[in-house]
């Protein structure tokens, strides 16, 4: 027994606790008024300011005139962002923390309390718990669940293992309350096991759940700072060195873990990144110093009085557990529920209120890549895979190809194929035939087409196939291949390009400069007038169907009135291609050289709203031959022409170039871009040499060259299988799969 | 002793059996679960039991492959845990001494208490997440060769080697274990110094520095020992950082490059992603180091607490 004299230790002032106070304060302060007294709106952007009478461009450091803290890489200012993010951050946090008090609150007890088996399992379970780092299970987790469930991946993955440390903390102070004499004295008087706990030892609890939750608020902010770190945060999913544009397109307001990830980008100018970090630092040191005062202001050596919290926490227990005025009392169920009402109903309120602050952040989650384009529910609808001609499909392609099978028809193909949603392979030959065949690449049947075929056949959301052939004609077939109906134009040129249908079962081709509309019924709409350039691709379509567009036309699809030029577009650019893109985002760019301009057509007339690029240093002489915008932001260009070696650039939404990928093959063409941002694309003369590209990787990831045929004629990609037809008649399947395990109607 | 080792011993193998068996149902659930066809084929293809017992088989021959490593898998596992053990010990060589030393330098002996600057140090330093320190001194260095006056830089900040390389991941992870170790051997001494039998010892005429190294921090060794096991267990959570921001090759990298997509997005996932055998065999070295850690904790203890052997 320790012999305590108080007189001999002299009471000393408690600095961590003042400390702690003073600290958490103020940022609880910042948390709930932060949003008031930011100067900036935070997503705002400033593209450059003048210091000293120079331009610079951001991240601007401290002190810059207007921005107190900086901004970050994208020009917004960091003390409003950090305003922001503080709230939303601490609120998750508050969560979790009290979550895994809870859990910890039961287990520990149940721990500390029980004799037996109980206390064997419970025992391992903590142990367990406390063996494997919260970081790991964490990422473990949020990989299970998916980083788009956004805070329910947060919650669990933090919570699933993290109450360990206070469970050990209870079990022990429980086990070491379970003899002392004054419980044997209650035992004696009659006091039921319920009673006990409740009267005895969880009021000797609660009043320490202050200190155990300001350490569990520092531990979940550390994981959650170092999951930020890693490119983890809600309402996100962007890595980290592919810069911000998470803010842009997904997250809307900022939150502490989304400013560290996107703070590192640029480490030769690291104010973000200090900023951010010192004022993470600042918090859990703020939480950490509240919690060891408390338990300074607990320890029984100091000889001192109890903290207003702890008085306030008292209270609440004797309210929550009123004791039995007399121990034959302790017959009756000691816990009645009517106690816990309210405490409950509290804490319920709070977690409401805490759900209704963090939804928007994590209900921003990117529209799924059927949902946005049409393609009538067809893995490849058209020869550019949907009607906005994005090229991309959501699940992945082929990750090391062999050849499952190839077909010959001698007659030649006019283009690629198309894949219905019931698995069937649809291709347009040029001796005047439309094939339709199995995954396994098998014949089913075969039908006459009135004339020569141009470019791939459309998919109708219905299963119709649409074809177009040279005499201005658009033939409809039915899924079994009985013809339907079929549509001769007498004016205009002849067609250049295969069809595109619209959601509204419209369909539209190229002729020439010029684009023809015709209704699913096969009655005549409207031809545009004559245009720039013609065009061998398909026309494409806006996403909410009111625009159509042929490289660098654009015309309203309810009377086919040619729609301006964008304004800002096009005064130092001699020829504007490769025109109008649907990016993946759903919205319309017009691309020119290496340079794309967001257009908003709110108004009808395309507005310029924002343009970025990259500035390619002498390479603008050369047009790409294709480009577009992937779903997060990554805008590609690729390069297929004969004069030079076939690459790839990838850039970012801040201009950066993130990759220039060289293939040694001259003369090629993308044929698909798969969910993981991996383009296929193959060579254009000869037997068809095909490779996937990817932004992470100068080499390719792989490379086949298709075993026979001649003359690239189009292409279609699905879940690991890219389909490769050539101009003299041979259609193979590159497949991950074995011939027998192709499905092409496999979900994404 | 013996008794005690073989029980040990039977209890690490169940345990090993069971934390390989736990991450390669976890892989192949959540890989299977994550919405990708290829995987979703393979599990209707291949039933998660006689994959894990060839699983077993394969790695009991020594032919374990991978998807991403393919059959290299097993010599890159080799060298990823050589490198996190080395990583893991030279910051143990800097942590544990350090921390002993300002510990011991923080303790005041009249009246009998934890300096103030020792508590200053040891709050910021726990408070410093290792890859803010870590993305601070790379940025230094950065900023010391671009801008300033040297033309190489000082100490690499990327990459692998027992050389200067290890210096940087070596420090940044040692300095929230060193605040920890600081903040124990402080408090317990302190403990320790409060009680009867080091009044006893003053009175019979030691000094403070002779009665502490004689009596005092005789009591501290067993408990500081459990300290470091616990750090430890913090260094191995750091270390998925610190590999990750100094591209160290280690066992840290390893894992997280299995558990995090190369492009964290709402695309898709790719080939090495949550792969079953990749996951269990580095849950299974990670518990074997955890377990072989407790095992020499446990002994230590018998050996430094004459307790313990009461206790058990």
């Amino acid at each position: 027994m320790q012999i305590i004299d108080s007189t001999s230790v002299p009471r000393q002032a408690n600095w961590p606790l003042r400390l702690g106070w003073l600290l958490v304060g103020c940022v609880l302060v910042v948390a709930v008024v932060g949003p008031w007294l930011a100067p900036h709106d935070p997503l705002e952007r400033f593209p450059a300011v003048r210091i000293d009478g120079v331009w610079t461009g951001p991240p601007f450091p401290a002190f810059t005139p207007g921005f107190l803290l900086g901004t970050d890489a994208a020009g917004r200012d960091l003390l409003s962002r950090l305003l922001w993010g503080v709230r939303p951050t601490l609120i998750m946090v508050g969560l979790i923390a009290v979550m895994r008090l809870a859990i910890a609150l039961v287990a520990g007890t149940a721990a500390g309390w029980t004799r037996g088996w109980s206390v064997v399992l419970l025992d391992a379970l903590i142990t367990g718990a406390l063996l494997v780092p919260v970081l790991v299970v964490a990422l473990a987790v949020i990989a299970f669940v998916g980083i788009q469930r956004g805070l329910l991946a947060f919650i669990l993955g933090l919570t699933v293992t993290g109450w360990a440390e206070s469970a050990r903390y209870v079990e022990t102070q429980t086990r070491a309350m379970h003899d002392l004499p004054f419980m044997e004295a209650a035992r004696a008087a009659g006091a039921g096991e319920g009673m006990l706990i409740v009267n005895h030892v969880l009021r000797h609890i609660l009043p320490q759940m202050g200190m155990l939750m300001a350490a569990e608020m520092s531990a979940t902010l550390m994981v959650t700072a170092a999951l930020g770190f890693l490119g983890y945060f809600i309402g996100g999913g962007v890595w980290v060195t592919v810069a911000d544009f998470a803010a842009r397109n997904e997250s809307a307001n900022p939150e502490l873990g989304q400013l560290l990830a996107t703070s590192l980008d640029q480490i030769l100018r690291p104010w973000p990144m200090v900023v951010v970090g010192g004022t993470i630092v600042f918090i859990i040191l703020g939480f950490n110093l509240l919690g060891d005062g408390l338990r300074r202001q607990m320890d029984v050596n100091q000889g001192r009085r109890a903290t207003r919290l702890e008085q306030l926490l008292s209270r609440l227990a004797v309210v929550m557990v009123k004791p039995a005025p007399r121990p034959s009392d302790a017959v009756l169920p000691p816990l009645r529920l009517g106690r816990l009402a309210l405490p409950s109903l509290a804490l319920l309120l709070v977690g409401a209120l805490a759900a209704w602050w963090l939804w928007p952040l994590q209900a921003a989650t990117p529209a799924a890549d059927g949902a946005l384009f049409h393609s009538g529910g067809h893995p490849w609808a058209g020869e550019r895979h949907d009607a906005s001609g994005t090229l991309t499909i959501a699940a992945s392609g082929p990750l090391s190809p062999t050849v499952a099978w190839s077909y010959t028809h001698t007659g030649g193909f006019s283009g690629g194929p198309v894949v219905s949603s019931d698995g069937v392979i649809y291709i347009a030959a040029t001796d005047g035939a439309l094939l339709a065949l199995d995954a396994q690449g098998a014949l089913r049947w075969q039908q006459p087409l009135p004339a020569v075929p141009v470019g791939a056949p459309a998919l109708g959301a219905d299963g119709r196939i649409y074809v177009v052939d040279v005499d201005r004609g658009l033939t409809a077939f039915a899924p079994d291949g009985a013809q339907i109906w079929h549509y001769a134009a007498t004016d205009g040129p002849r067609p250049s390009s295969g069809p595109t249908v619209g959601a509204d079962g419209r369909i539209y081709f190229a002729q020439a400069a010029r684009v023809r509309a015709v209704d699913g019924a096969g009655g005549n709409l409207w031809l545009t007038q004559a245009g720039m350039n013609p065009s061998m691709q398909p026309p494409r379509l806006s996403v909410d169907g009111a625009q159509v567009f042929l490289l660098d036309g654009a015309y309203a699809t309810e009377n086919g009135a040619a729609l301006p030029a964008p304004s800002a577009a096009g005064a130092e650019f001699v020829v504007p291609l490769p025109g109008y893109v649907v990016g993946g985002d759903g919205g319309v760019y017009f691309v020119q050289g290496t340079t794309a301009t967001r257009l908003d057509f709110s108004t009808g007339a395309p507005a310029p709203v924002g343009t970025f690029g990259y500035d390619a240093a002498g390479m603008n002489m050369y047009l790409p031959s294709d480009a577009g915008i992937l779903a997060d932001g990554v805008f590609w260009l690729f390069y297929g022409n004969a004069y030079m070696r076939a690459h790839m650039i990838w850039v970012d939404p801040n201009g950066r170039l993130l990759r220039n990928s060289e293939l040694a093959m001259i003369s090629a063409r993308v044929l698909a871009i798969d969910g993981n941002g991996r383009a296929f694309v193959c060579s254009e003369k000869g037997a068809p040499n095909c490779a996937a590209i990817e932004v992470q990787n100068d080499a390719p990831l792989w490379q086949v060259v298709a075993p026979g045929g001649s003359g690239l004629a189009g292409g279609a990609l699905v879940a690991h299988t890219l389909y490769v037809a050539t101009g003299d008649g041979v259609l193979t399947a590159l497949s991950d799969l074995p011939t027998t395990a192709i499905d092409n109607a496999a979900l994404p | 002793m013996l008794r005690f080792l073989a029980r040990r011993s039977l209890f690490v193998v169940v345990a090993l059996v069971a934390a390989s068996f736990g991450g390669f149902v976890y892989a192949y659930l959540a890989r299977t679960g994550a919405g990708n066809p290829l995987f979703a084929q393979s599990r209707a293809a291949d039933p998660l039991l006689p994959a894990y017992v060839r699983y077993v088989q394969a790695l009991g021959a020594g032919t374990l492959t991978s998807d991403k490593y393919g059959d290299t898998f097993l010599s890159v596992l080799g060298q990823a845990a050589w490198a996190s053990l080395i990583l893991l010990v030279a910051a143990l060589l800097v942590s544990i001494p350090l921390g002993f030393v300002l510990g011991l330098a923080g303790v005041r002996k009249e009246p009998t208490g934890v300096r103030g600057w020792l508590l200053a140090l040891t709050s910021i330093g726990l408070a410093t997440p290792s890859f803010f320190v870590g993305s601070l001194a790379v940025a230094a260095m950065l900023i010391l060769v671009v801008y300033g006056p040297w033309d190489q830089i000082l100490l690499p900040v990327q990459g692998f080697g027992i050389d200067a390389h290890l210096v940087l991941p070596a420090l940044v992870l040692s300095v929230r274990p060193t605040a920890q170790i600081a903040q124990f051997v402080a408090t317990l001494t302190v403990g320790e110094l409060t009680k009867p039998y080091v009044t006893a010892a003053r009175g019979k005429g030691l000094t403070w520095g002779q009665a502490t190294r004689r009596h005092a921090l005789r009591n501290v060794y067993a408990p500081l020992v459990q300290v470091i096991a616990r750090t430890l267990r913090m260094i191995v959570g750091e270390l998925i950082l610190v590999e990750w921001l100094f591209g160290w090759p280690g066992l840290g990298m390893l894992l997280a490059a299995t558990l995090i997509p190369a492009r964290v997005s709402a695309y898709g996932v790719e080939s090495g992603f949550l792969d079953p055998p990749v996951v269990a065999t580095i849950v299974a070295l990670l518990a074997l180091f955890f377990l072989l850690m407790d095992t020499v904790v446990a002994a230590t203890l018998r050996g430094l607490d004459p307790r313990q052997k009461h206790l058990q």
